[in-house]
């Protein structure tokens, strides 16, 4: 067990690679974006291209995959996100959405149903592990992704925090109105902080793709557990998601234990247990209740 | 002294358009004494798509709820009419007990969703949905992925069955249409509208909002929920991957968002739009579904009052009026 | 010199019309106040002079430049800064930070974040406190300072002693002495007898448009009172 327990905060760091562009996109836009899920199963496939027609190993593909995830979150956010947002609240989850549709089955289109791997491509790190003191066996690819998503989240808060760009960001996340009114171009931001989300997609892509299995419509799964993670860990705090995703793997391998289907249960049930335990808490909920019961 | 303004509901073109209801509802009700068995089962798809339309439209459109998770209660209403026919209830009555349980789940679970805002709401109910999922998963009865059918259906004779289902199909369709339409004429109608137009102020000046959309929240997730028993009357297979999947709701969101959100006409005009797109084009698969995500994205954009809300703005036509017209009948002075 | 130049500006708010025709002419330097009941159209005239409301019709100028096309963070960039009602810092972020962020499209100019400490000495131990934890009147410090940061021609101030004490309002009043070397000021303030001893021009405003104009020294304080509650007054 207390292997598993091991391995499950591995397996966190996954969902807090995932989860981390999508609560960031949401600290700084106020959008969750529907697609976060589909647009890392895109980053997998590119790599994937890459490996198998190219020759050219995950990690050196990232060099290519990652700058043009970037780009595709600034013009994202550029001509579509900011229109989007200008019409409330409720229309960018209806665009994001019908983007995941649209991307998930262009990539149907053009990738077919089989399900593919990037494990081939990356040689040892696929299946190599480290022994613990103790002997607990942890893979290589699995530190690797923890270590990652730690310095993504660390390198995150020191852009935000001492570069002019990250306190444009910042500034423009906390007030868009007076961001502008004290010289921020707040859509250059905006559309910044979009391409820097989705750079750390295209990384969780990679990590997906080197540790299971994808297919084309795999991103609607992607954005569930990126989103549990958030919510979990609190919506838009960074290191939240860190927290988040190993509180979430922790309860899917609590779940798979009782059961041999309770795996993902697990998991959306920690989710719904917290989310339930939040608003319990959360002053509007209890006084709206009570007013209730007096009444 | 005449007033120089007249308030009416009733318009020549809304009056129009309540007898061009009526005859078509006359149509469709005496064509399954001249259809074939294909094109009857074509029209009750058509009706369930209606149903969906008007739902998903009734929680997003008038309560503000946009929820990506509706195919819980689509892949509920069947799994429950299963489990009650598997106690003997005929499969006909088993739908609407199925679509009330569904009902008192959805009125349950709005003392926790409906707290969530915006994009937590709608992924919220996502995440519902696949829990929803699981746990039926687990029900031998349905033996996982397998699956299981409707058994009792087999002791109507097919003929009969397919008439049977296409007139209870209408008949739901009628029934919600007209629920709806009732409640948005209603006293909750106008507080539908104010929380509309402005929560906070609605709030400030008496309207309780959470009680306003929770009955919306109760209505969609019966009419979703019948939906789906019906749809498992047709198709009498229950997997509960093709029922739980979130395609439902991309067509749901795709016939509102295309006919006109938050306009009653408009959701259906949004399914008849996309019976006639499925008809034509569903046989080219992939394809098909590229254009309805498109679709979705583009009408999001740039056309994000749909067909209906722009034909309303060109001709201020309104066949089937929820609010009052105030027309100018003599000069001001 | 003519510095800010406002031509038959019109500024709605959806259907109503906040702002209507209004011009004028600001010379450099000039210290102007602008005074009138809640609801006149002050506070909009000034976000649409910095760039947070598109003007209906009409034109803003700077030294002559045509400055209606551009955006908020462009008009910075064109020595506009405004320091908004309500002050609006970052509340999640630092006095320094604030400031910090007010250079970000800063022109060439003096003013630096040691210079702001110096000119706001009470902010200085308060330097890496957040923005919600200070006190109004140290709110309202950093909420200049963040403005001159960007070394601005022209400093629009909204409503700067709106909730404060008699005595943080002196101190607030005592800085700008500073700020005002040779930049052009205009402010929105309520307190009358303060607006005629800081300004050296009194415009009242009276349902959008501008009911008097004067010279402060031109002006008694019953012609601006009769202005403000729409007894047409006459300036000179």
């Amino acid at each position: 067990m207390t292997s598993n327990l091991l391995q499950a905060v591995f397996l966190g760091g996954n969902y807090a690679l995932i989860a981390v562009g999508l609560s960031f996109m949401f600290s700084v836009m106020r959008i969750i974006n529907l697609a976060h899920g589909s647009l890392a199963v895109l980053s997998s496939y590119l790599l994937f291209v890459l490996a198998s027609k190219f020759g050219i190993n995950p990690f050196l593909g990232l060099l290519i995959v990652v700058p043009v995830m970037a780009a595709l979150g600034w013009i994202l956010q550029r001509y579509i996100l900011d229109r989007s947002a200008r019409g409330g609240e409720l229309l960018p989850v209806l665009t994001t959405f019908g983007l995941a549709i649209l991307l998930d089955n262009l990539m149907f289109q053009r990738f077919g149903a089989d399900t593919r791997s990037l494990a081939p491509y990356i040689g040892d790190l696929s299946w190599d592990a480290y022994e613990l003191p103790g002997g607990f066996m942890v893979g290589k690819l699995q530190i690797l992704t923890l270590a990652t998503v730690v310095v993504i989240i660390a390198a995150l808060q020191l852009f935000l925090k001492k570069t002019q760009l990250g306190r444009s960001i910042r500034a423009t996340a906390m007030d868009p109105d007076t961001a502008g009114l004290v010289g921020i171009d707040a859509k250059r931001a905006s559309a910044a902080a979009a391409a820097i989300a989705l750079a750390t997609v295209a990384l969780a892509g990679a990590f997906l793709g080197m540790r299971v299995t994808f297919e084309p419509y795999s991103g609607g799964m992607q954005l569930l557990a990126a989103f549990e993670a958030t919510v979990i860990g609190g919506l838009g705090s960074l290191w939240g998601t860190l927290l988040g995703g190993i509180v979430l793997a922790v309860a899917q391998t609590l779940g798979a234990s009782i059961h041999p289907q309770g795996f993902l249960l697990g998991g959306h049930l920690a989710f719904l247990a917290i989310l339930f335990v939040r608003l319990l808490r959360g002053r509007a909920f209890v006084s709206a209740w009570l007013t209730r019961a007096r009444a | 002294m005449t007033k120089p303004y007249a308030i009416e509901r009733w318009t020549p073109a809304s009056r129009l358009g309540l007898t061009g209801i009526a005859i078509v509802v006359a149509l469709f009700g005496v064509a399954p004494l001249v259809l074939k068995a294909g094109s009857l089962d074509r029209l009750t798809a058509l009706f369930i798509y209606i149903m969906l339309a008007a739902m998903w439209n009734a929680l997003a459109g008038y309560g503000g709820l946009v929820s990506i998770g509706q195919q819980m209660f689509f892949g509920l209403g069947a799994y429950v009419t299963i489990r009650i026919a598997d106690f003997g209830l005929s499969p006909f009555l088993a739908i609407f007990v199925a679509a009330i349980i569904v009902a008192a789940i959805a009125w349950l679970l709005s003392f926790i969703m409906l707290y969530l805002k915006g994009g937590e709401f709608a992924i919220g109910m996502w995440v519902l949905s696949a829990f929803t999922h699981l746990l039926v998963n687990l029900d031998g009865l349905v033996q996982g992925e397998t699956g299981t059918s409707l058994i009792s259906m087999n002791a109507y004779a097919a003929d009969n069955r397919r008439i049977a289902i296409y007139l209870v199909a209408m008949g739901s369709m009628l029934m919600l249409l007209g629920i709806l339409y009732a409640l948005l004429r209603s006293k909750t109608g106008a507080a539908i509208q104010a929380i509309r137009d402005n929560e906070v102020a609605a709030t400030s000046v008496g309207v309780d909002v959470i009680k306003t959309k929770r009955k919306l929240f109760v209505l969609a997730a019966f009419g979703i929920g019948l939906a789906g028993a019906l749809w498992l009357c047709t198709a009498l297979t229950f997997q509960p991957k093709t029922y739980f999947s979130v395609q439902w709701t991309a067509y749901m969101i795709f016939m509102v968002l295309v006919g006109g959100i938050g306009k009653f006409e408009g959701a259906i005009l949004g399914a008849v739009l996309f019976f006639i797109i499925e008809t034509w084009f569903g046989a080219t698969g992939v394809w098909y579904l590229i254009g309805l995500g498109l679709a979705a994205v583009i009408f999001s954009l740039y056309f994000p009052k749909g067909i209906w809300g722009a034909v309303e703005q060109r001709f201020g036509i309104t066949l089937l009026p929820i609010g009052y017209k105030l027309r100018i009948t003599g000069d001001e002075t | 010199m003519t510095h800010l130049t406002l031509e038959n500006l019109d500024v709605r708010h959806g259907q109503l019309r906040a702002v209507k025709h209004v011009s004028i002419s600001i010379a450099k330097s000039e210290i102007l106040a602008l005074v009138g009941a809640n609801g006149a159209g002050k506070s909009t005239l000034l976000r649409a002079i910095a760039g947070a409301h598109r003007p209906a019709s009409g034109r803003i100028m700077v030294s002559g430049t045509d400055i209606t096309p551009l955006q908020s963070f462009q008009r910075v960039a064109a020595g506009i800064s405004l320091v908004p009602e309500g002050r609006k810092l970052f509340q999640d972020m630092s006095v320094e930070e604030n400031l910090i962020v007010g250079g970000i499209s800063a022109r060439k100019g003096g003013w630096t974040v040691a210079k702001i400490f110096e000119a706001f000495p009470n902010l200085v131990k308060r330097r890496h406190a957040k923005t919600g934890t200070l006190s109004g009147g140290e709110q309202q410090a950093t909420a200049i300072g963040r403005a001159l940061m960007s070394n601005p021609e022209i400093l629009l101030l909204d409503e700067i002693s709106l909730g404060l004490s008699p005595a943080a309002v002196d101190l607030v009043y005592a800085s700008l002495e500073i700020a005002k070397a040779g930049t052009t000021l205009v402010l929105v303030e309520q307190d009358l007898s303060r607006a005629m001893n800081f300004a050296t021009r009194i415009v009242c405003m009276l349902e959008g448009q501008f009911v008097l104009d004067a010279q402060t020294q031109d002006v008694t304080r019953e012609q601006i009172t009769e202005a403000y509650f729409g007894n047409r007054g006459r300036g000179h």
